[in-house]
């Protein structure tokens, strides 16, 4: 078993033709997932890569109906659109690769996934890969390095970051179920804690590592979230952005998410609220597997 | 993107919510175009950040002729880093009472919420005095009901006589308006105030007879906005000059961001700031530079600077950015890390910052992780230009975890002092 990805994974691009689209398509045909059609408006008939394009994703479902995924790799301005008609047409999954979507149209995306029951994950997310199994999105890139096949499940607003702690982990003998990134935008379609409910029921993730970001409420969510549902397995998390603290007041980070607003997400409190949640934080990238090895042995 | 409070109450007025009468005072020269029925005025200085109010950015005047001295003396005045570069001299309200309300996203429900209290000022977020009331869900999203909602809430009523409340539901409205149709981020007024009723104060001096009565109203005697930068694209109406959050920006901060702005190949120093320490940084993605960031100063090192580049910008971006990095006085170190590229090339990135490298033959010492596509073929340059350059380079690839080249670096900085 894995996450959201697996051998049955039939994936639809949106946005095929594109540069990005298509190096998805190939990383994913590369990878052995199924990538069953792709759709760009104006460009139907074409083919990308051996795959058919289509104008609308209503007329790929028609054609391919056991498409049940689709990865959505449109510019900023289109991607509200692109998603719209994805959880229009109910596909139960739908990942937004691309940056930069404004804020009201991800928040427009989140609202409407939720009425439909249909997951989003992004905006601005890598990807999830389960290893060996199958990978949508752009994790792992081009040559998925250190990503083994294991119990450890790894959920990460960083995409860099979500490769390299697989490599981590993986060095030190951990394979991953399944490695997620949810990306670090303020409105995250998925946050930790609706990753965390899929794991929980996932036999075979038998822990699972959380890197987070200062800015936004989603780590403290987390934390209330494992207090309170009796998650049984064990979570050690990594915090990027101590340093923040340090900075002058009103600088931005690259991440629009790591901004800082009425003092809420910083480091400290992800921290203590992680840790009083019985989640095992790490100094270190490296400590990881290491806290990771103690929590499963003990 | 932050805006100063004269452009956002140019906004709201705009929306039809009222504010006092101002002139914006951009140069010195400008003060006998200041009329004459702003006074008494209050002289409020137009800054990004800081704390105004407490540092001395809003004085009273009474008359005109007062005004010169006090220019004089918060002109050019630095806050919190920031210099005074423009002031709005406003019509001074009498107050009866003062409230607070914002319209916000707030990530624990993933929408925009309304924030209102009928306590004001400066300290009020920290005082638990807000009522957060979550706006209808967006897809559908009906001001009207809303607002017929508003009506519902306990909280609405406790704080709000009911002579006001279709007045503020007014104002709410119009702020709601303007958050969504601005894409912003934060539409803030603190406060909000009620102007007293009856014959306004009349100041001295005036000659004006003073004829009628005022009704009180509500007014907004300070903005706070901020927009979304993925979304400015969409206003171009707006037409704001950039600019960088609170403090003044350095030349070696306004340089690195021209790089992107000139070519959108991947990014690099989009992301840039000074810091005052003595270990350049070159860190490649966002997680990444965190990390790397961390990592220095967790071993007590002190970054010279913070930046990052990612998705795969050509050499010549990458170049650009090094230079400026290395060009600052007083290095003793660099820090070049990032996590394993999934497809950031890492010989045409890493080539870029060697150029500079043999331009500058720094005898400093060099720590390199770097991993992902082409990085044997990097690795192997590095080690030759090194050799033939006299480089002090470290070089590493996955082996090598990101804070463990941090701590490295701090190491070697510590040694070559």
């Amino acid at each position: 078993m894995a996450i959201l990805v697996d051998k049955n994974t039939k994936v639809l691009i949106q946005g095929i033709t594109g540069y990005a689209g298509e190096q998805v398509c190939e990383m994913l045909q590369n990878y052995d997932t199924q990538v069953i059609a792709g759709v760009r408006p104006g460009k139907g008939g074409e083919k990308v890569r051996g795959v058919s394009v289509y104008n609308t994703v209503t007329e790929a479902l028609k054609t391919h109906s056991e498409v049940n995924t689709s990865l959505i790799y449109v510019p900023p301005g289109f991607v509200l659109d692109a998603a719209l008609e994805a959880i229009e047409a109910k596909i139960p999954l739908i990942h937004i690769f691309t940056e930069k979507v404004p804020i009201l149209d991800s928040a427009k995306i989140y609202s409407k996934a939720k009425e439909v029951g249909v997951r989003v994950i992004g905006p601005a997310a890598i990807g999830v890969i389960s290893p060996g199994l199958g990978k949508i999105g752009s994790v792992g890139g081009l040559e998925n390095r250190g990503l083994t096949r294991g119990n450890i499940g790894v959920i990460s607003k960083s995409g860099g970051m979500s490769s390299e702690i697989a490599n981590t982990l993986s060095r030190a003998g951990l394979g991953q179920s399944t490695v997620v990134g949810i990306g670090g935008d303020i409105i995250a379609c998925s946050n930790y804690v609706d990753i965390l409910k899929l794991f929980k029921d996932d036999k075979e993730t038998k822990a699972v590592v959380l890197f987070g970001e200062v800015g936004g409420t989603y780590e403290e969510e987390a934390a209330e979230y494992l207090k309170s549902f009796g998650f049984d397995k064990p979570v050690v998390a990594y915090i990027g952005g101590k340093f923040v603290g340090f900075l002058p007041q009103g600088t931005a980070l690259g991440h629009a998410g790591a901004m800082i607003e009425q003092g809420r997400g910083t480091w400290e409190s992800k921290v203590n609220s992680l840790k009083s949640a019985k989640v095992k934080v790490a100094e270190t990238i490296e400590d990881l597997p290491k806290l990771l090895k103690e929590s499963l042995n003990g | 993107m932050k805006l100063f409070e004269f452009e956002g109450k140019e906004i709201f007025r705009k929306f039809g919510i009222k504010t006092p009468d101002f002139f914006l005072l951009e140069s010195l020269d400008q003060v006998d175009k200041i009329p004459k029925n702003l006074f008494p005025a209050v002289l409020k200085a137009q800054l990004l950040s800081g704390n105004r109010a407490k540092r001395g950015g809003i004085i009273e005047v009474v008359e005109k002729k007062d005004i010169d001295k006090r220019l004089k003396s918060l002109w050019n005045k630095q806050i919190d880093g920031e210099k005074v570069k423009k002031i709005l001299i406003e019509k001074k309200v009498e107050i009866q009472k003062e409230y607070y309300f914002s319209v916000t996203y707030d990530t624990s429900i993933r929408s925009a919420v309304l924030l209102f209290s009928s306590k004001a000022g400066t300290g009020i977020e920290s005082e638990n005095e807000i009522n957060i009331h979550p706006l209808v869900r967006l897809d559908s999203f009906n001001v009207e009901r809303f607002l017929d909602g508003l009506s519902d809430v306990p909280l609405w009523g406790k704080n709000f006589p009911e002579e006001e409340r279709n007045d503020l539901r007014e104002i709410v409205r119009k702020m709601v308006d303007l958050f969504f149709g601005y894409d912003a981020r934060l539409v803030e007024i603190n406060p909000l105030v009620k102007t007293k009723d009856g014959p306004l104060r009349k100041s001295p001096k005036a000659n004006l007879a003073f004829s009628g009565r005022s009704e009180a109203s509500f007014i907004a005697l300070d903005s706070k906005i901020i927009l979304d930068d993925s979304a400015l694209y969409r206003h171009p109406d707006l037409n704001l000059p950039s600019r960088t959050d609170g403090k003044e920006p350095t030349k070696a901060e306004i340089e690195a961001k021209k790089i992107d702005q000139n070519d959108h190949r991947g990014v690099a120093g989009s992301t840039y700031f000074d810091l005052d320490g003595d270990i350049a940084i070159l860190a490649s993605g966002g997680g990444g530079s965190l990390v790397a960031l961390d990592g220095v100063l967790s071993a007590g090192g002190k970054p010279a600077n913070y930046t990052e580049y990612s998705g795969n910008p050509p050499k010549e971006k990458v170049k650009k950015l090094a230079s400026i990095v290395l060009s600052k006085k007083g290095l003793k170190g660099l820090l070049i890390a990032g996590a394993i590229a999934n497809f950031t090339d890492i010989k045409e990135t890493l080539s870029g910052v060697l150029e500079v490298l043999i331009e500058k033959k720094p005898s400093y010492p060099i720590v390199i992780r770097r991993a992902g596509p082409n990085d044997k073929a990097a690795h192997e340059i590095l080690k030759s230009a090194a050799k033939e350059h006299k480089l002090n380079i470290y070089l590493f690839g996955e082996e090598m975890p990101i804070d463990g080249a941090a701590r490295l670096i701090v190491k070697l900085v510590k040694e070559f002092k």
